[in-house]
C-alpha cells in the first residue's frame, strides 16, 4: 500500500482545508457583517468612468493570445520532461546529454519557425505600424 | 537528509497535532507578513517619495493593516447586476487559495526536535517539491482569468486576458531557469536543494544566470512592476478586480502579497541558501539543535523580507513595459537564455563529473 | 485512509463531470473541467504516482484548460450559451460509445475479478522516469518521437493563427 505518499500529502491535504475555510470565512464574514449593499441603476451596471456602456464587454480577442496559450502548453511539457531528466542528468552521463540535446533542438526549430513566421508579434499590425510612422 | 521522521502511522495524533500546528502557525506568520508588507509597500513608496506614508494608527502606523483589515469587512458588499455571479464570488477565493497551498512545500529552517521526536520545519517534504510549486501556482491564473471574464465589463475583461497571457508565459521561464539546479542536487526535494547549498556554494553564485531570469520571471508572475500590465492603472483602472469592492478586493490584495512572499521564499530557498548563514555547515546547525533551527528560521525570514524590500524598490525604479515588450521579452530574449542555460550547465557538470 | 481519500477525488471528479456535461454556459464547463481534472490528479496521488499528478495539474488545469477559456473567448461573440438542441443529433453516438466504454470496464473487471492486488510501495517516481526516458528498451524513441509531435503542433498553431490574424481586433 502507498503509505509513504499518503503520508507526504496528509499536511497537504490539511492546507488546502486551511485555504478553503480561509477563503469561505473571508467571504462569508463580509457579507455578514458588511453593510448591505444599495444598488441603483448606475452602481449595477459597468465600471466606464462615468459613461454609460454602449456594448457589451465579451468581445473576441486577438488570436495571439491563443498562440501564446499553446506555445506554452508545448514548452510546459518540455520543462516536465526536463525535471526528472536533470535530476538522473549525473548519471546518466553524455549519452543521456546527447539525447535531451536532440530533444531540445527540435523544438528550438519549431521555436524558430514560430518567431520567424512573426506568430509572436505583437506589434505587427497595421495599426501599430502606421502610429509608429506617423 | 535521512532523519528518522515522524509518519502517520507511528503516532497518528502526535503527528497531526504536529502537521495542524505546522499549518497554523506558518500561515499566520506569512499572512501577517503579507499585511505588513502592504504596510511597508506604503511607508517605503511615502520615503522614496520624501512623503510620510500611513502614521496615524498605532505607533509609526503599525496597525494600519489591522485597521485596513477591519475595515474591508464592513464595507458594503457590492455584487454588481451585470457580473455572473457564481463565478464572480468564487474567483478571489481562488485567487487566494493556490498561494497558501504553496506555502506547503517551503522550508522555514531546519528541522526541529520536540518530546524527542524531529519534525522537520517544512509542512510537507514532497520528494517533487518543485513541480508542486509550480502546478499549484499556475491555478493562480484562474483566480484572474474569473474574475475578469465575470465581471462582464471592459477593464477587467481586458486585464484578465493579459494577466493570463503575461502568467503562462513567464511560467515557461520560471520552470526552465532552474533545471540547472536540479541538475548539480540530483533531487527536487526543497530541502535538499538548502542543504546541498548550505555545505556547498549558494546557487545565486554557481547559477548566475538561473538567478536573473528566475527573478524576473518572479516579477511577472506575481503582476509586479514593471510587469504589472494586468492591473496598469493609467490604461485599465485597476485591471481585473475593477468591478470588485470590499472583502471580495481585499482577498485579492492577500491573495497578490501572499503570492508576493511565496517567490520570495523561492528566491530565498533556491537560490540564497534558505535558512544557510554564511560560513555554516549542516554539521553547525545539527550541532546547535533548537538554537541551529531558530537561527536557520531567522536567516531564512531575513532574506526573505530583504527580497520584498527589493519588490518595492524596483516599483519606484523601473517603468512599466509595454505588452509587446513583456511578450518579446519573455518568449524571445529570455526563453533561449535559460535553455542555453540547461546546456551549459550539462557542459560544466558532465565536465567536472569526467 | 487509502479508501477515503479515493472516494473523495472520485467524488471532485464525478462532480465536476456532471457539471461539465450539463451546465449551459460553456465557461462554467470549462471551470468544471478543472475539477474533473483535479479529482483525476488526486487518484494519481493517492496511488503514489506524484509526478504524474503535477504534471496533469500543471498541462491540463494550468495550460489546456486557459488554451480552453482563450478558445471560447476567441470564437463565441456573447461567450456562453450553447444551444444543445443542434447537437441532438450526436446523441446516439455518444450513447453507443458509453455503452462500448461501458461493456470494456465489466472485462477489466472479469479479469481481474478474483485476483490478489499488491499495490507496490512507489519509489520517487521522478527518478524511475528520468531513468526510463534514456533506456533503448524503454521510451527512448517514444520520447523522441513526441518532440517531432510537439513540433508539427506548434507549425499547425502557427499556421491556424495566420488564416485568422487578419480582422482580429487587437487587444
Amino acid at each position: 500500500m502507498p503509505e509513504q505518499a499518503i503520508n507526504d500529502y496528509i499536511p497537504v491535504l490539511l492546507l488546502t482545508g486551511f485555504a478553503v475555510s480561509f477563503a469561505a470565512f473571508n467571504l462569508v464574514a463580509s457579507w455578514l457583517l458588511g453593510k448591505k449593499a444599495l444598488t441603483n441603476p448606475a452602481k449595477d451596471s459597468p465600471f466606464e468612468c462615468g459613461m454609460v456602456p454602449f456594448h457589451t464587454e465579451r468581445r473576441r480577442f486577438s488570436v495571439r493570445f491563443y498562440v501564446v496559450a499553446m506555445l506554452f502548453i508545448l514548452f510546459d511539457i518540455e520543462v516536465v520532461f526536463l525535471y526528472p531528466w536533470a535530476v538522473k542528468f549525473q548519471a546518466l552521463g553524455a549519452f543521456g546529454f546527447a539525447e535531451m540535446l536532440v530533444f531540445l533542438g527540435v523544438l528550438i526549430i519549431g521555436w524558430w519557425y514560430v518567431i520567424k513566421k512573426g506568430a509572436l508579434d505583437w506589434s505587427s499590425s497595421r495599426r501599430h505600424t502606421l502610429r509608429r510612422s506617423a | 537528509m535521512s532523519l528518522a521522521v515522524l509518519t502517520f502511522a507511528d503516532d497518528p495524533i502526535f503527528y497531526l497535532a504536529a502537521n495542524l500546528a505546522k499549518i497554523v502557525v506558518f500561515t499566520h506568520i506569512v499572512l501577517i507578513l503579507s499585511a505588513l508588507s502592504v504596510l511597508a509597500e506604503r511607508k517605503v513608496s511615502a520615503w522614496m517619495q520624501d512623503r510620510l506614508g500611513p502614521n496615524r494608527v498605532g505607533p509609526g502606523g503599525i496597525l494600519q493593516p489591522a485597521a485596513d483589515a477591519l475595515k474591508f469587512f464592513f464595507k458594503e458588499d457590492i455584487v454588481p447586476g451585470h457580473v455572473d455571479k457564481v463565478l464572480y464570488i468564487l474567483a478571489p477565493a481562488i485567487a487566494l487559495m493556490p498561494a497558501l497551498i504553496v506555502l506547503a512545500v517551503i522550508p522555514y529552517g531546519p528541522p526541529l526536535t520536540v518530546l524527542g521526536e524531529t519534525i522537520p520545519m517544512v509542512i510537507a517534504d514532497l520528494d517533487i517539491g518543485i513541480l508542486f510549486v509550480f502546478a499549484i501556482s499556475s491555478l493562480g491564473v484562474y483566480g484572474i482569468v474569473l474574475a475578469g471574464w465575470a465581471s462582464n465589463s471592459k477593464y477587467p475583461m481586458l486585464g484578465g486576458v493579459r494577466a493570463s497571457a503575461q502568467m503562462i508565459s513567464y511560467e515557461v521561464m520560471l520552470g526552465l531557469s532552474v533545471v540547472g539546479i536540479f541538475m548539480s542536487t540530483e533531487s527536487l526535494r526543497l530541502t535538499d536543494v538548502i542543504t546541498s547549498q548550505v555545505d556547498g556554494t549558494w546557487f545565486m553564485f554557481s547559477q548566475p544566470i538561473a538567478f536573473i531570469i528566475f527573478v524576473i520571471a518572479a516579477f511577472a508572475e506575481t503582476n509586479r512592476l514593471p510587469f504589472d500590465l494586468p492591473e496598469a492603472e493609467t490604461e485599465l483602472v485597476a485591471g481585473y478586480h475593477t468591478e470588485y469592492s470590499s472583502m471580495k478586493f481585499a482577498m485579492f490584495f492577500i491573495g497578490e502579497y501572499t503570492a508576493m512572499f511565496v517567490f520570495s521564499a523561492l528566491v530565498a530557498v533556491l537560490f540564497l541558501g534558505g535558512w544557510d548563514i554564511p560560513f555554516m555547515s549542516n554539521a553547525d546547525f545539527e550541532a546547535l539543535g533548537n538554537w541551529g533551527t531558530l537561527l536557520g528560521f531567522l536567516s531564512f525570514f531575513v532574506k526573505c523580507l530583504a527580497f520584498l524590500f527589493f519588490y518595492i524598490w524596483v516599483r519606484w525604479t523601473i517603468p512599466r513595459f509595454r505588452f509587446d515588450q513583456l511578450m518579446n521579452l519573455g518568449w524571445k530574449v529570455l526563453m533561449p537564455i535559460a535553455l542555453v542555460n540547461v546546456v551549459l550547465t550539462g557542459v560544466v557538470l558532465g565536465w567536472l563529473g569526467s | 485512509m487509502l479508501d477515503f481519500m479515493f472516494v473523495f477525488f472520485a467524488a471532485i471528479a464525478l462532480a465536476g463531470g456532471l457539471v461539465m456535461a450539463f451546465h449551459q454556459s460553456i465557461v462554467h464547463s470549462a471551470f468544471a473541467l478543472v475539477a474533473v481534472l483535479f479529482g483525476v490528479a488526486g487518484l494519481y496521488w493517492t496511488l503514489g504516482a506524484d509526478l504524474l499528478g503535477a504534471t496533469q495539474i500543471l498541462l491540463y488545469v494550468g495550460g489546456v484548460t486557459i488554451l480552453l477559456l482563450f478558445a471560447v473567448m476567441l470564437s463565441t461573440r456573447d461567450a456562453g450559451r450553447l444551444a444543445i438542441g443542434r447537437y441532438i443529433l450526436m446523441a446516439p453516438v455518444l450513447g453507443l460509445l458509453g455503452a462500448g466504454l461501458l461493456r470494456v470496464y465489466q472485462g477489466v473487471i472479469a479479469i481481474s475479478e478474483g485476483r490478489e492486488l499488491t499495490l507496490l510501495e512507489p519509489e520517487p517516481t521522478s527518478d524511475a522516469i528520468g531513468q526510463l526516458f534514456v533506456d533503448p528498451h524503454g521510451f527512448l524513441l517514444p520520447f523522441e518521437v513526441l518532440s517531432v509531435l510537439l513540433l508539427v503542433v506548434l507549425v499547425g498553431a502557427v499556421t491556424v493563427a495566420r488564416q485568422q490574424q487578419e480582422g482580429t481586433p487587437d487587444a
